[in-house]
């Protein structure tokens, strides 16, 4: 790019956008990523013909072509980085101590629900499915894990399920051997008996009418997405969060990710392998007498 | 308050402590309200004491920040932390009461004060802070020298914290200095250099010289790359590479190095290549860069993946271009695509002929952007055999490589073959005539109008648009007539850029037809009628845009505002001003811009200073500023005191200085 042709995006037109895009999908650009969306959306400008950045606002707040922009934005703008089997620890305790309650929690029933919140690429969901897999002992099991997220480009290369190395940073030959295809240019391609496992769906994690719809989880899984959220987008996400989730579901979080300081909603579980979130189960006694 | 909630309260399972605070607004008086979640501060539960501090900071008011403050004093460590939580949430509000108590208070609240005022920065405690740096308890010095550089960047601040640092006491000296670097101010430099001579300051004073991005120190940081001691030479290091991160001064700092080493500099920088620390052996690489030690140069490349890195691996790059090109040319062919785009962006900037032949090379590359940046380089280093190596990009596989190339070919100016690029125009490729007509335009030859009118009536839509904006750069009465046809294209986008373009040429004979496209269907084109009659400036038009005030679109509506500021009329005045009172913001702050033109108006705008929305008032502050200055005055120092949002109350101060 000649710099020279780039439009500026001036402090207060930065802060209406930013505040726009905020109240959209939650994710808070700070002052430092000014920089980043002057240069990343002046393409954006340049297509719709518009000659600054007030006009683009306007085109957001008021016209039609709103919702199809955010889209281009949010592909844009999102960080979508992840890889198969991010953060052992808590895999671990996910695999050793939070499934074996769910299997004994659940065995009438016999199914168990996932949510994979903000899942990107998909290298997470297929994670927990590998994991479940693995584990053992759910053959006639019910176990569905959904996957959402909220750019439809991401969600396109997680439904194709083709990889490339980078997504294999930190995983073993043996799960490559039993759960992946090589393809002819060398890149891998999930296995169907993993696929199988996982929905995928395009959801906005700020949109709290539609998260009503979901039914109810055992476990959620929302890794590395709160840390884009501003305070009041979190604080509502965990509330919802709190819906969603069973009695005594839990919450799994990124490592840098903490809602100590905005919801009392959940309780810490100091598992072996990690802490983790988990919804308290009421006692019959815990209502207050009226 | 009623027995059961009492009860709960001391209920032994969280859950129920916990409803019952929430039962508790519904169901008593505030000043149980208050005391029962002052008890609860000190629960042993964390979501206990963490729903009631929520709940005392809903509530909020003096009462509440007496009684927090009480609370310091308890046993009770939960209690204690809780109420410093809060205390801090509050903020500016508690702030006075803070001030006040400390005069009374024991040690430990004290020190607790400190903690307090030092993270909420408000620059009303920081006489208190500089005081208590003289406290008799040490636990209490430390922490307000662990404060003071969150505080605002003000001139008294800075000049106290110069006074601390002269100080015999190291200790606090080394938090002066400390906090200096992480305010960052050039006024502090000569200070910090004039403590180097002591030797267990050296540090920390170098490290906050490389938090100041200035020339004035290096020649006395240099020097200490020598140092006896490990710690200040990498210290030294890191600041140094600062210089580079901040991109100035590049030349003083190797005039610098040169000078004080002669040959020996990047003997004395590479064993830091090694260092176990990553910046400190990041920051020799690149100063080693600046030594022009070609061997560097590798492990520069590979620095330069990392994104925070790459725009300093490109300045040292070009750098130790500039002196020896030749060094750059086998890294033409690297094997990772991102250092063959780097070493292309960095041939660009060094502009030498030595470039050449490898540049037209990768302009064949596998990778998209070496293309690309391929094509921008020779552009710079402009010699005219590159034309004919770069045209064929004009048919890459990619849009923004087209892009780059275009713009590139157009930087060849009168070499261009410009009949040669007309003959595009017919060729079956519609990539190709979208790209020649783009490129014409680019060149702005009067001579081509003619072949660029013929394409306004291409199949092809993104050539018709292409051609469209052509013409419009071109500019010129021929080329008006054209686009007044273009007015009539079936797509209404087309017709939409043809409508800005004849505002942005200011063509009248645009007037009668715009003012028919107001009435269009379609939103965007009567959004680009308005701005185009805005930009003519004909008096024929005032009267149709302000009808078009009620039009049912606020898009529309936002850009007849802009408009009808270029018109100074009464009516027009009158119209704006009842916008003032628009429900919509972004129409409110529109009509504050679009009133500036007119004559006393400053009465009408200034109660929008009580604005419910920042952007508004924002709006008013900076017009008040900019043409009203001194007659604002009172009102501007009055935003500058009371209002809430930091943006508005800057701005606002920053116009009372002026
Ligand atoms: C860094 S990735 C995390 C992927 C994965 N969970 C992991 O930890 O590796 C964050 C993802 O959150 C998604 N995201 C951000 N805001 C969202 C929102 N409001 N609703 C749904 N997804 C969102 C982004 O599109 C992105 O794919």
């Amino acid at each position: 790019m000649f710099e020279e042709d780039i439009i500026p995006l001036p402090t207060d037109v930065f802060r209406l956008i930013r505040d726009f895009l905020n109240e959209y999908c939650g994710i808070y650009f700070d002052d430092n990523a000014k920089y980043k969306l002057e240069h990343r959306l002046n393409r954006r400008l340049e297509i719709h013909h518009l000659k600054n950045f007030r006009e683009y606002y306007r085109l957001l707040k008021y016209s039609e072509k709103c919702s199809d922009e955010l889209k281009h934005i949010l592909d844009i703008l999102t960080v979508n980085e992840t890889y198969f089997f991010r953060e052992q620890n808590q895999l671990q305790a996910f695999r050793d101590e939070i499934l074996p309650q769910l299997q004994n929690k659940n065995k009438d029933k016999k199914t168990i629900n996932i949510w994979s919140a903000g899942c990107s690429t998909g290298e997470e969901p297929y994670t927990i499915a590998m994991l479940i897999l693995e584990k053992g002992g759910f053959n006639d099991w019910d176990i569905n894990i959904f996957a959402s997220d909220i750019s439809q480009r991401v969600l396109k290369v997680a439904r194709e399920g083709v990889y490339q190395k980078n997504s294999f940073r930190t995983m073993s030959m043996y799960f490559i051997k039993k759960y992946f295809h090589a393809q002819p240019n060398g890149s891998l391609k999930i296995s169907d008996k993993v696929k199988k496992f996982v929905n995928f769906s395009n959801l906005n994690l700020v949109d709290s009418p539609k998260l009503k719809l979901m039914g109810k989880m055992d476990v959620i899984f929302c890794r590395n997405v709160l840390i884009y959220f501003n305070r009041n987008a979190r604080k509502k996400l965990i509330e919802n969060f709190g819906h969603i989730l069973v009695e005594g579901g839990y919450l799994l979080l990124g490592h840098s990710e903490s809602i100590i300081n905005i919801s009392t909603d959940f309780a810490i579980q100091y598992l072996r392998n990690d802490i983790v979130y988990q919804k308290p189960i009421r006692k019959p006694e815990a209502t207050v007498s009226k | 308050m009623s027995e059961d909630l009492e009860f709960l309260l001391k209920h032994k399972d969280p859950e129920v402590r916990i409803q019952a605070l929430k039962d508790l607004q519904s169901r008593s008086e505030k000043p149980y309200i208050v005391s029962a979640l002052i008890t609860c501060l000190g629960d042993e539960n964390w979501r206990v004491r963490k729903t009631a501090i929520e709940m005392l900071l809903d509530m909020r008011g003096e009462n509440i920040i007496e009684q927090l403050i009480n609370t310091l004093y308890q046993e009770n460590a939960n209690a204690r932390n809780s109420s410093i939580e809060a205390l801090i949430e509050l903020g500016p509000e508690a702030t006075d009461y803070l001030i006040k108590e400390f005069k009374h208070a024991n040690t430990d609240v004290r020190k607790f004060i400190i903690d307090i005022l030092g993270r909420t920065g408000e620059l009303k405690a920081f006489p208190l802070l500089v005081e208590a740096l003289e406290d008799s308890d040490e636990n209490v010095k430390t922490a307000v020298v662990e404060h003071l550089s969150s505080m605002p960047k003000n001139i008294s601040v800075i000049n106290t914290l110069i006074a601390i640092l002269k100080s015999e006491n190291v200790w606090v000296a080394y938090h002066a200095a400390a906090a200096l670097g992480r305010i960052g101010d050039v006024r502090a430099v000569d200070a910090l250099v004039s403590e180097l001579p002591r030797k267990e300051l050296r540090k920390p004073v170098i490290n906050a010289l490389g938090k100041i991005t200035e020339a004035g120190w290096i020649s006395s940081v240099v020097p200490f790359l020598e140092d006896e001691s490990k710690a200040v030479r990498e210290e030294a290091v890191k600041a140094l590479a600062e210089i580079v991160h901040g991109g100035i001064s590049t030349e003083i700092l190797v005039k610098n190095l040169k000078n004080t080493f002669g040959e020996r500099a990047s003997e004395l920088l590479m064993p830091h290549t090694q260092s176990n620390f990553k910046e400190v052996s990041i920051s020799a690489q690149l100063l080693i860069g600046l030594t022009m030690e070609k061997s560097i140069l590798p492990s520069l490349l590979e620095l330069s993946v990392e994104e925070e890195y790459s725009q300093s691996v490109i300045r040292v790059l070009t750098f130790m271009g500039k002196l020896a090109p030749e060094s750059l040319l086998p890294f033409f062919k690297a094997d990772h695509p991102y250092h063959r785009r780097v070493i292309c962006e960095v041939a660009g900037k060094v502009k030498s002929d030595v470039f050449f032949k490898p540049l037209v090379g990768c302009l064949k590359d596998e990778d998209g952007h070496v293309r690309g940046k391929a094509a921008v380089a020779l552009s710079y280093i402009n010699k005219p055999e590159a034309i004919k190596y770069i045209k064929p990009l004009l048919l890459d596989e990619y849009e923004n490589i087209q892009e780059e190339t275009i713009k590139s070919l157009s930087k060849f100016g009168k070499n261009l073959n410009v009949d040669e690029i007309i003959k595009g125009l017919l060729d079956k490729s519609a990539t190709l005539r979208k790209n020649s007509v783009k490129l014409l335009g680019l060149l702005g030859e009067q001579g081509s109008i003619e072949a660029v009118g013929v394409v306004l009536k291409d199949s092809d839509v993104r050539v018709r648009k292409a051609a469209v904006e052509a013409l419009s750069s071109i500019g010129g009465p021929r080329a008006v007539k054209l686009l007044l046809h273009a007015l009539t294209d079936e797509t209404a986008e087309i017709c939409r850029i043809a409508a800005l373009k004849i505002g942005k040429l200011h063509a009248e004979e645009g007037v009668e037809p715009l003012i028919v496209l107001l009435r269009d269907r379609d939103v965007w084109i009567r959004t680009a009628a308005a701005e185009a009659l805005g930009n003519i400036g004909n008096k024929k038009a005032v009267d149709p845009l302000i009808q078009m005030l009620s039009d049912e679109s606020e898009l529309v509506k936002t850009s007849v505002i802009e408009a009808l500021g270029n018109f100074k009329e009464e009516k027009v005045k009158k119209a704006l001003l009842q916008l003032l009172h628009d429900k919509d913001s972004e129409i409110r702050s529109t009509a504050v811009e679009s009133l500036i033109f007119f004559d006393g108006i400053m009465e009408d705008i200034v109660p929008l200073l009580k604005d419910g929305e920042w952007i508004v008032r924002k709006k008013v502050v900076d017009v008040l500023g900019t043409f009203f200055k001194e007659k604002s005055y009172a009102y501007l120092k009055e935003v500058a005191e009371t209002d809430n949002d930091p943006q508005v109350k800057d701005a606002a101060e920053g116009y009372l200085h002026v």
